[in-house]
């Protein structure tokens, strides 16, 4: 068991406002506020042994602990659903294409962690550059993260090998961080929008501190070694490890790409009326894993479970750096949370670097 | 650029049969653009879905796709009557390197794939100062197979040395060329590779062995230029299924460098 490292201390600059000393009262308050002024408050939730994000129920409940391994439905649903409707069809003498444009209502997520809010960064990659994603774009305009700081590393996660956590890393931050303190709980506004959220609250706010910084040590179970990676998965399409999991253990089930808070694929499909006359064109999440994704008239490009396999593990730590500069993995754990038979990336990495294939 | 994701309207004002299996359209629509040799269109049928189509020629507001019958789309697509209405997206992905040319050319195309180099040929037998030596060499399955006939000929008029081939010939039928492998008319033609820039497409193993048996015969792989083809769907490298290694054929492609392509895992070349 190794002791992780902790991502770097928010530069005090990053803090726009601040509320130290804040109660678990003060805050449940302050979401029940923000849900009063018509704000879709998210919370984690848990229900039959997972943890969800979703609306603030009736009851008011939500987890202030849990760990990210444990999340099957990742807040990045509500910025990028996996159901959306794009646009609609209607035709007569003429063919008419009629944008849906989304409204959606002002959202804040809460309890989000620091590892799903560098997930949310990573997807801006995709979705926010030309041309960007008119959906998800406005989706992401009216929604504000508040990250809470992990107490404690789950058996699964591994966020600070891949500098996405335990706290937010600088080029992922929420709009709002909350952090125990002493006596309770700190919350900085580090955006315009956090500004905006905290100044719904009745709470006192205080200078910001210099430097915020965890003051303790999580323990990490899972740890990877990063360095060198894209090249050496570029190098290692033929090693045996592809091959040996998709034979032993892998069942193409898909389960890895769906709870990931980083997969972005898509599929569009038309969606016609009883009447005939209108189509729907909708947008729903795809996977890599599935078997027909990469089907083609006469064949298939990867038809086998090896070569989905591959392109996971390829995809998120050495593609992704050739395409954004950046790992598309942070270390959330889920895909082994997940996995029916227990398929762990980091074995899979390991294997590679323990022995290189030759060349 | 047709708008991103919200597709154009047009009908189709013309169609041809140009083989067993293999049609040309007109489409005309307000907003067609032109494009650059290379570059394909994702032609949309409402209620079925898009496919990616390679832009052949444009005439005024009409832009014509060569189109082989291989799934739903390129189906409906054969079978819809005079002035039906599709859907356009595009011109989207990388267009053949011409403009930076000079010297000799070589195209190579096999089957449907000289529908993506058409365009390409038509522009430099309109700048055919600029090049010195001008090969097409085409390959298709049976004699009944080999497309634009028409265009054929004008570009014999542009003093392009043209050769065919074909793998297989029917009982009666009056073919008396080549027989055989694209990759062996080679040896007919007096081509000094090392001056060539080469563009190929076909099906993806015939762009391997091309490539390959050019390289074999002394060319510079640097100078080889092939078009990928891919499942797509979104056609602008978002939705991740046309991705080859780090690049999305939509958008980093479909035409590569023969090099920059080959060394990724899931292709056939």
């Amino acid at each position: 068991m190794r002791i992780g490292i902790d991502s770097k201390a928010l530069d005090a600059d990053a803090i726009k406002a601040a509320f130290d000393n804040c109660s678990g009262e003060e805050i449940h308050s302050w979401l029940l506020t923000l849900k009063d002024k018509g704000i879709r408050v998210i919370v984690p939730h848990q229900a039959d042994g997972v943890v969800t994000f979703e609306p603030i129920g009736a009851n008011l409940d939500y987890l202030f602990d849990f760990h990210a391994s444990e999340v099957m439905s990742a807040p990045r649903k509500f910025i990028y659903p996996a159901h959306d409707n794009l646009f609609a069809f209607h035709e007569t003498d003429n063919l008419e294409v009629l944008e849906i444009v989304p409204e959606p209502k002002q959202t804040f997520i809460f309890g989000v962690r620091a590892c799903d809010m560098a997930a949310i960064h990573l997807l801006d990659k995709i979705f926010l550059s030309d041309p960007i994603d008119r959906n998800y774009s406005t989706r992401r305009q009216v929604t504000t993260i508040a990250v809470t700081e992990c107490r404690s590393a789950g058996p699964a996660c591994f966020c600070s090998s891949m500098g996405s956590g335990p706290m937010p890393a600088q080029d992922f931050l929420p709009d709002i961080f909350i952090s125990p303190v002493d006596n309770g709980w700190g919350i900085k506004a580090l955006s315009s929008k956090g500004i905006v959220a905290c100044g719904l609250t009745a709470m006192e706010s205080s200078e910001p501190a210099d430097v915020i910084g965890s003051t303790r040590e999580l323990s990490f179970s899972r740890h990877l070694e990063t360095k060198g990676l894209p090249l050496l998965l570029k190098a290692s399409g033929e090693h045996r490890i592809f091959r040996d999991l998709a034979e032993s253990k892998c069942l193409g089930c898909t389960n890895c790409t769906m709870v990931c808070p980083t997969c972005f694929c898509f599929n569009y499909f038309d969606l016609t009326g009883i009447g005939s006359n209108k189509t729907l064109r909708r947008r729903q999440w795809d996977s890599c894993q599935d078997l027909h994704f990469t089907d083609v008239s006469h064949g298939n490009f990867r038809e086998s479970r090896r070569a989905r396999l591959r392109q996971f593990v390829s995809h998120k730590f050495s593609s992704w750096v050739f395409q954004y500069g950046t790992f598309g993995c942070v270390g959330c754990g889920r895909c082994l949370s997940w996995c029916p038979t227990q398929v762990d990336i980091i074995k899979i990495v390991e294997a590679i670097q323990s022995e290189p294939v030759q060349p | 650029m047709i708008t991103a994701t919200i597709p154009a309207v047009g009908r189709i004002i013309s169609r041809s049969v140009d083989a067993p299996g293999v049609f040309t359209i007109a489409i005309q629509s307000q907003s067609v653009q032109s494009f650059r040799p290379g570059q394909f269109n994702m032609i949309g049928v409402r209620g079925i879905g898009e496919a990616p189509i390679s832009c052949s020629a444009i005439e005024k507001d009409s832009i014509y796709h060569t189109i082989r019958v291989v799934g739903n789309v390129t189906a409906a697509l054969a079978s819809m009557p005079q002035n039906a209405q599709v859907t356009l997206r595009g011109p989207y992905g990388t267009p053949w390197p011409i403009d930076d040319r000079c010297g000799d050319l070589l195209f190579v195309a096999g089957g449907i794939g000289i529908a993506a180099l058409r365009a390409a040929i038509d522009e430099v037998v309109c700048h055919r100062g600029r090049f010195r030596n001008i090969y097409v060499l085409y390959g298709a399955h049976r004699p009944s197979d080999l497309i634009y006939g028409h265009e054929f000929e004008i570009w014999s008029e542009g003093s392009l040395t043209i050769l065919k081939t074909v793998d297989i010939v029917p009982e009666n039928d009056q073919w008396r060329g080549s027989i055989g492998l694209v990759s062996v008319l080679l040896d007919d033609i007096p081509i000094d590779l090392k001056q060539t820039t080469t563009f190929i497409c076909g099906p993806e193993r015939m762009m391997g062995f091309v490539a390959t048996e050019l390289i074999r015969r002394g060319q510079d792989s640097t100078s080889i230029y092939i078009s990928m083809e891919r499942r797509m769907r979104c056609g602008l490298g978002k939705c991740g299924h046309c991705m080859i290694g780090p690049y999305y054929v939509c958008k980093d492609g479909p035409v590569f460098a023969f090099d920059q392509i080959r060394e990724w895992q899931d292709i056939a070349l």
